[in-house]
């Protein structure tokens, strides 16, 4: 048994590593002489603070993942994975697994995300017309506070701006 | 305000836009094989070369690079943590400029990453969205008329797209309106972290901004959604430094050269203090009171962290020493900004 390094007759119950002037010290105190010295209460606060942290973590992870969530009894013909697997690591052994799972896993999903699956962007070979989409939608955003606001000379040209993006992209799909 | 390229790089330190994809009628990681790894670097290769971009590239297999340059890479966002770990079948093209990576057999098959100095949003996306039109040019994607491109974790499909914007906001850290601006960001599927989560509450005030943009919305609302955010950030962050330099210029310049002359005087330096002086000095240089390149100060950020200092260095260095280099290392900076002193 360890004694404590301060009154050397109580039994240590905290261990604590100190780096003093670059030199390591292991400190061994009780409970008693460890709650009368500041600069440990300040770490069992950091300490609580974590601990309380992880424990929230903890209950975000469990809300997120309802422990009565049913596991079904599927396998993925092609890559061996059961869905039991999947649900515990949350990953996918192939893309014949989505779909080996596909009901359950649109269940799955469904909880997590809520709303509706947006199934991607469209075929590679768009390059540049995401960002020239982007920029409709935020002329058109711009456009309708200029009509809101009366502004109409402002809206009249963030208009022609529209046409102009709408026509180069147009153009680069016809490339 | 210094002159810089960048827009908004005062609060903006980079965007970075990501795709992920895997190969159609492959094996996602877990059940790969050494031959299937082999075979996407191949297949990469080939799509930049029938698209005439592989000269723009440099590619790096992670088993020809030792620990040291590995964490060095993962450290200055030149690869992903995760591929530094993926010693034997892990591979990168990166583009000469830095402005594309296509990081090969991490988690997915493939992470293409688009990359901006500054605000740029919509440039990064176009960047990572070029490079995977070049690698899909020849290959067939894993997609799914439900679940849009496949992914090895399924909240990642639909567009397979993320994208996260670093960010500089001392300000906003130190008058404590971060939580409540994360909590509004939250509510938009937007997660405000410190840029270095290692080295515990950012001092720094480096935050990325993330959002996946994956499934439930388009990637044009989900990017504008995160461009909002973006500016709502930056004008806070301005809003407060301004209010501050145009109410108590004499304040401010105390505060800024206090901090300033504390790295002058310096003499041992850690990691965690380099990032806070570092940051220290971003805030004068957007204040307008040091002339330094943002551009400059982030790259300094990256050269004196621990992973490039064990890199420069022969032997391994003990904690004391690295705190040494750098603190030498920081006032040889000052004495370039401020060679008055």
């Amino acid at each position: 048994m360890i004694l404590c390094d301060e009154c050397g007759q109580r039994p240590a119950a905290i261990h604590v590593t100190a780096v003093i002037n670059g030199e390591k010290q292991d400190i061994n105190l009780c409970h008693e002489c460890a709650s009368r010295r500041k600069e440990f209460s300040v770490h069992m606060s950091a300490l609580a603070d974590k601990l309380g942290m992880l424990f929230r973590q903890r209950a975000e992870q469990a809300a997120q993942q309802p422990e009565n969530e049913p596991i079904p009894a599927l396998t993925c013909p092609t890559c061996g994975t059961s869905y039991a697997i999947f649900h515990k690591t949350g990953r996918m052994g192939c893309a014949d697994c989505y779909e080996a799972f596909r009901a359950p896993l649109t269940e799955w999903l469904k909880k997590r995300v809520g709303a509706g699956i947006y199934a991607g962007i469209e075929d590679t070979g768009s390059q540049g017309t995401l960002s020239g989409r982007m920029e409709i939608i935020r002329l058109k955003k711009a456009q309708k506070a200029a009509v809101d606001g009366e502004n109409y000379e402002l809206a009249a040209q963030l208009r022609d701006q529209i046409r102009l993006v709408q026509s180069q992209l147009e153009g680069r799909t016809h490339e | 305000m210094n002159e810089y390229a960048a827009p908004w790089a005062d609060v903006c330190v980079s965007t970075r836009v990501t795709l992920l994809r895997n190969f159609a009628a492959v094996p996602f990681d877990s059940a790969m094989s050494d031959s299937d790894a082999y075979d996407n670097i191949a297949r990469v290769e080939e799509g930049l070369i029938n698209t005439g971009h592989r000269n723009e590239f440099t590619y790096i297999s992670m088993s020809g690079v030792d620990a040291a340059q590995r964490a060095w890479m993962a450290e200055s966002g030149q690869i992903t943590p995760e591929l530094g770990k993926r010693v034997s079948r892990g591979a990168a093209f990166l583009a000469k400029g830095k402005t594309i990576g296509i990081y090969i057999n991490e988690l997915d098959h493939l992470r293409i990453d688009g990359m901006m100095p500054g605000f740029q949003l919509q440039r990064a996306a176009d960047l990572a969205m070029a490079a995977d039109s070049w690698i899909g040019h020849g290959a067939r994607y894993a997609r799914d008329a439900q679940f849009g491109y496949l992914t090895v974790n399924p909240l990642m499909c639909g567009a397979g797209m993320t994208a996260a914007v670093t960010l500089h906001l001392p300000m906003i850290t130190a008058t404590q309106k971060r939580d409540e601006l994360a909590a509004k960001l939250k509510g938009r599927g937007q997660v405000l972290k410190p840029l270095r989560t290692d080295l515990g509450e950012p001092g720094d005030g480096m935050y990325r901004l993330v959002h996946d943009v994956t499934l439930s919305s388009t990637p044009e609302d989900a990017l504008l959604s995160l461009s909002e955010s973006v500016e709502e950030l930056v004008t806070t962050e301005r809003d407060i430094r301004g209010k501050w330099k145009n109410s108590d210029l004499l304040l401010l310049e105390d505060r800024v050269f206090r901090d300033l002359a504390v790295i002058e005087a310096a003499r041992l330096m850690n990691e965690k203090e380099m990032c806070l002086r570092v940051s220290q000095l971003r805030f004068a240089a957007a204040s307008g009171l040091v002339e330094m390149p943002f551009e400059a100060l982030d790259q300094l950020r990256l050269n004196l962290s621990d992973a490039a200092l064990n890199l420069r260095s022969d032997a391994v260095l003990s904690d004391r020493q690295r705190d040494e280099m750098r603190a030498n290392a920081m006032r040889r900076e000052m004495a370039l900004i401020l060679p008055e002193h």
